[in-house]
């Protein structure tokens, strides 16, 4: 039996932004945000990406849904190369299947338009259905995510930041895509507010089988929502397991750090507490051989000279470690 | 801070190249030349002596460069009133505007700026409002018609001043005014704001606090820091002083380059034209260049950047 | 920008009278310049050899001629009212195209960037970097002064500030969420740009509009005092100026009633363009 093509395909993917230079003859500086990466995604799977601030989850997003180009490597859509931004129709027809949730709900919308009409914009950049019927659909989207429809007529800055996100998911889901790649979707929500839409989220992933991949900081908020997860290290993924492997055996000990610092119902049942030593390293300057070897407890002389590979130690597990794998 | 002088420097010839370059379509595209820069009585010989000089026979490229070296050896054709050369009948009306003009930049600060500082430190109060009002007005009201009103008033009712020519200083008194209004209330505009902005600034409430008084804190503290943009808006005024120079000196038969200029473009005297225009780019942009310069080392922010 | 920050109250509050005034004046303007031809008594042109300098009525004369008459008898209140419709006609016009010119290069800047936005701010710094009114001049003496080179001429007076304004605008619009979301949704640079950035910065490019329009209808009328802008048979409210200057001393209300005309035009818009800014965008405001 054949497996699927994945839907997503994303092969040995880096970027890195040019510093400025303060006189034309230094030689130019680079901040390395992601390096090396290599992920598959199937129709219907969520992938959760995991890691702190400058990890660079937000730059690989950006990367896969197309609207920053990669520094090297390559990433495939359905089998296809990603279309060039610049190419109007090719990466229109490209923006159908796969789409993008933005962090900043407030900031991706128009102040000056309702939400109505911004959703129903999406309507009208694909053609899809008659022009007469596009609000009747853009009311429909609004449903699918548990909005009201007198919020049609409301502007963005009228409704709470809950419904915010909702519309801008609903929005990018109005074209019908395959795949959608949210950037930290919940994480300016309150609680209560995230749990709302995780749930829409949920709900929609199960009734219209979209692939996700769930970009956040926040390792809870993944395990709800992932099949599987990924965790960065400073542009790198250290780690890679289905999502129930990933908690009860992480490998990487920067896994185990994240794991043990998220906050557990009990707090009197005793844990293993490995704690990380030493600051984060800017990505400017990256030390040689394994990145998280500063900080790591397990680092050996091999981690300072010679950056391990990724290698597979269960099914669908994979950790980048020379000790730990 | 050596390479921004460069580039400021790069950037103020590349502008005077890029006016030179558009003098020279508009002088090709307006005619031959050898036609419009020379007066129609000249004789063919000299004629054709011009046009070798500026090969007007040679493909464009050359005849750009050609363009280029005359205009550096200040070549600009012959003024068709009196068959000279343009530069020579341009450049002997330049002293009587440079009086004009110093004249009108010394009334304008001096009574601009200490106006503006009297308005920020006194500021909501009758003074300010007073002082806004007086600025509003110099810059609103066009500068031919304060021309005509002083004329009408001190002239032609009063007698008490001279209305056209240059001969006492008499002659000077109504112009420099004219011209100088506008300045002076736009200069008090932002002398005012520029004080207000620094006067705000926590780092003088801290002199306060150390115990200076009102004026040493302004003199010492808010005057300097005020200066910068200050000197940013002269560099800007001098702009509006050679529009309001045209009309002025038009006005009161003022014998200087922009009453040469109307005279010019009335009668279609090309070559003087370009001269003028000519001229007065590379003097703005040398005016532009040195407040630029100036701002550099007044704000030590720039002055110390290693980037 | 002052420390004190202006508290929420003053968005509702009342104009001021003064402002009110300036609209007021600035209304009667443009109303005079589209009804010129039903409220004017003659065409501007009309002469009447023998009712010529005539002053006006309340200096001596009869209300048959109610602001005098000129050297050869045309009635000053008809060429008033028909200059204040040309000179507003040339200022409106030449607004508009110096500010959709200047628009379109600086958004080209932006959206191009690269080579394009280099030649175009360069010509941006030249411009900025002359008097207007001497490159006008050279163009008008070169190519001969006709209506339409005219309002051409005084239409490009301050496009550099549009494309520059333009250009800082769209490059924040660009960066900004609303944008980069469109693009993501597959819209093409024309929805983009057209329909979302455009009518974002739409407000402020109507601001400097209106800050520039004093400076427009100045250019206007100081040419045509100088004789080198609107040629008679036509006229313009410089030009009436221009002509009673020589009759200063046996006419003056051929010279002033032209003169405070265009001076409480400017300074109208003036007032009004500097409350619109400060009441629109509080950040640009210099009190």
């Amino acid at each position: 039996m054949t497996l699927p093509a994945p839907l997503l395909e994303v092969e040995a993917l880096g970027r890195s932004f040019p510093l400025r230079r303060h006189l034309p003859w230094q030689s130019r500086r680079h901040l390395l945000a992601v390096t090396g990466i290599d992920l598959a995604l199937a129709a219907g799977e969520t992938l959760g990406l995991v890691g702190e601030s400058g990890s660079g989850k937000s730059t690989l997003g950006r990367m896969v849904a197309g609207i920053l180009p990669p520094s090297e490597g390559q990433v495939r859509f359905a089998g296809q190369p990603l279309a060039d931004p610049r190419n109007t129709q090719a990466h229109r027809a490209q923006a159908r299947r796969l789409q993008l949730v933005f962090q900043d709900a407030l900031g991706a919308l128009n102040p000056r338009l309702t939400i109505g009409r911004q959703v129903a914009e999406v309507l009208d950049i694909h053609a899809i259905a008659a022009p007469a019927e596009r609000p009747g659909h853009a009311v429909a989207a609004l449903a699918q995510v548990g909005l009201a429809a007198e919020l049609f007529h409301r502007y963005p800055h009228e409704i709470s930041g809950g419904q915010r996100q909702r519309v801008v998911i609903a929005r990018a889901l109005a074209a019908g895509p395959d795949l959608l790649v949210c950037d930290e979707p919940v994480s300016a929500l309150d609680v209560s507010v995230q749990a709302q839409v995780i749930q829409v989220l949920l709900t929609l992933q199960r009734e219209r089988g979209i692939a996700y991949l769930f970009i956040s900081h926040d390792l809870r908020v993944v395990r709800q929502v992932c099949d599987r997860i990924a965790v960065m290290y400073l542009g790198r993924i250290v780690e890679e397991a289905p999502g129930e492997a990933l908690f009860a055996a992480p490998r990487h000990p920067y896994t185990q750090a994240l794991i043990a610092a998220v906050p557990v119902d009990d707090p009197r049942r005793r844990r293993p507490r490995p704690l990380l030593a030493g600051e984060p390293p800017s990505p400017i300057a990256p030390p040689p051989g394994c990145p998280f070897h500063p900080r790591c407890s397990l680092a050996e002389a091999r981690c300072r000279t010679e950056a391990p590979r990724p290698r597979a130690v269960a099914p669908g597990h994979r950790v980048t470690c020379h000790v730990a794998a | 801070m050596l390479v921004l002088f460069l580039i400021k420097t790069g950037r103020a010839l590349l502008t005077v190249l890029l006016c030179v370059t558009f003098v020279f379509v508009v002088l090709r595209l307006s005619g031959d030349p050898a036609e419009t820069l020379l007066p129609d009585n000249t004789p063919p010989a000299t004629v054709d002596e011009y046009r070798a000089r500026w090969g007007l026979d040679r493909p464009l490229p050359e005849q750009y460069v050609l363009y280029l070296a005359a205009v550096a050896r200040g070549d600009f054709g012959r003024s068709f009133g009196d068959n000279r050369d343009a530069l020579e009948v341009v450049l002997e009306r330049v002293p009587a505007t440079l009086l004009l003009g110093g004249a009108t930049f010394l009334l304008a600060l001096s009574i601009g700026i200490p106006l503006g500082i009297v308005a920020a430190i006194r500021r909501n109060t009758a003074v300010d409002r007073a002082v806004m009002g007086f600025a509003v007005f110099g810059f609103s009201t066009p500068n031919f018609f304060l021309g005509i009103l002083l004329i009408l008033l001190f002239t032609m009712q009063l007698r008490w001043l001279p209305s056209s020519g240059s001969e006492t200083w008499l002659h000077m008194v109504m112009p420099v005014f004219t011209l100088g209004t506008a300045a002076a209330g736009t200069l008090a505009r932002f002398t005012r704001t520029a004080m207000l902005e620094v006067m705000g600034q926590p780092f003088l409430r801290t002199a306060r606090g150390k115990g200076a008084t009102e004026g040493i804190a302004i003199r010492r503290h808010a005057l300097p820091n005020a200066a910068i943009p200050v000197v940013t808006v002269i560099g800007f005024q001098l702009g509006g002083l050679i529009g309001g120079a045209l009309v002025t000196e038009t006005v009161f038969a003022w014998p200087g380059v922009g009453r040469l200029l109307v005279s010019a473009v009335a009668g279609r005297d090309l070559a003087v034209v370009q001269a003028i225009v000519l001229l007065v780019a590379a003097t703005m942009v040398t005016a532009n260049y040195l407040v630029d310069l100036a701002y550099g080392l007044l704000d030590p922010r720039i002055r110390d950047a290693r980037r | 920008m002052s420390v004190t920050a202006m508290p929420a109250a003053r968005r509702r509050a009342a104009i001021p009278p003064v402002i009110m005034c300036a609209i007021a004046w600035i209304a009667l303007m443009v109303l005079v310049a589209i009804l010129a031809d039903l409220i004017a008594p003659t065409h501007y042109a009309t002469q009447n050899l023998r009712a010529r300098l005539q002053p006006p009525v309340f200096w001596g004369g009869s209300w048959a001629y109610p602001l005098g008459t000129d050297a050869i008898g045309r009635d000053m209140l008809s060429r008033l009212i028909y200059g204040i419709r040309f000179s507003i006609l040339i200022a409106v016009l030449g607004t508009l195209i110096g500010a959709l010119l200047g628009t379109l290069l600086g958004i080209l800047a932006a959206w191009r960037r690269g080579m394009v936005e280099e030649a175009i701010m360069m010509m941006v710094d030249v411009q900025a970097a002359l008097p207007f009114v001497i490159l006008a001049l050279a163009v008008l003496a070169f190519f001969g002064n006709s209506f339409v080179l005219f309002v051409i001429i005084v239409g490009l007076d301050g496009w550099e500030r549009y494309a520059r304004l333009a250009r800082g605008l769209v490059l924040s619009a660009q960066e900004s969420g609303y944008a980069v979301a469109i693009r993501t949704l597959g819209a093409g640079p024309l929805r983009t740009y057209g329909g979302h950035i455009l009518p974002n910065i739409a407000g402020a490019l109507v601001v400097q509009m209106t800050l520039n329009f004093p400076g427009t209808i100045l250019l206007e009328t100081s040419l045509s005092f100088l004789g080198l802008g609107i040629q008679p048979p036509l006229t313009s409210l410089g030009l009436l100026l221009g002509s009673g200057r020589a009759l200063l001393l046996n006419a003056w209300w051929i010279a002033v009633l032209p003169g405070v005309v265009i001076f409480l035009t400017t300074l109208s818009m003036s007032l009004f363009g500097d409350w619109l800014r400060d009441r629109l965008d509080p950040t640009l405001a210099d009190h």
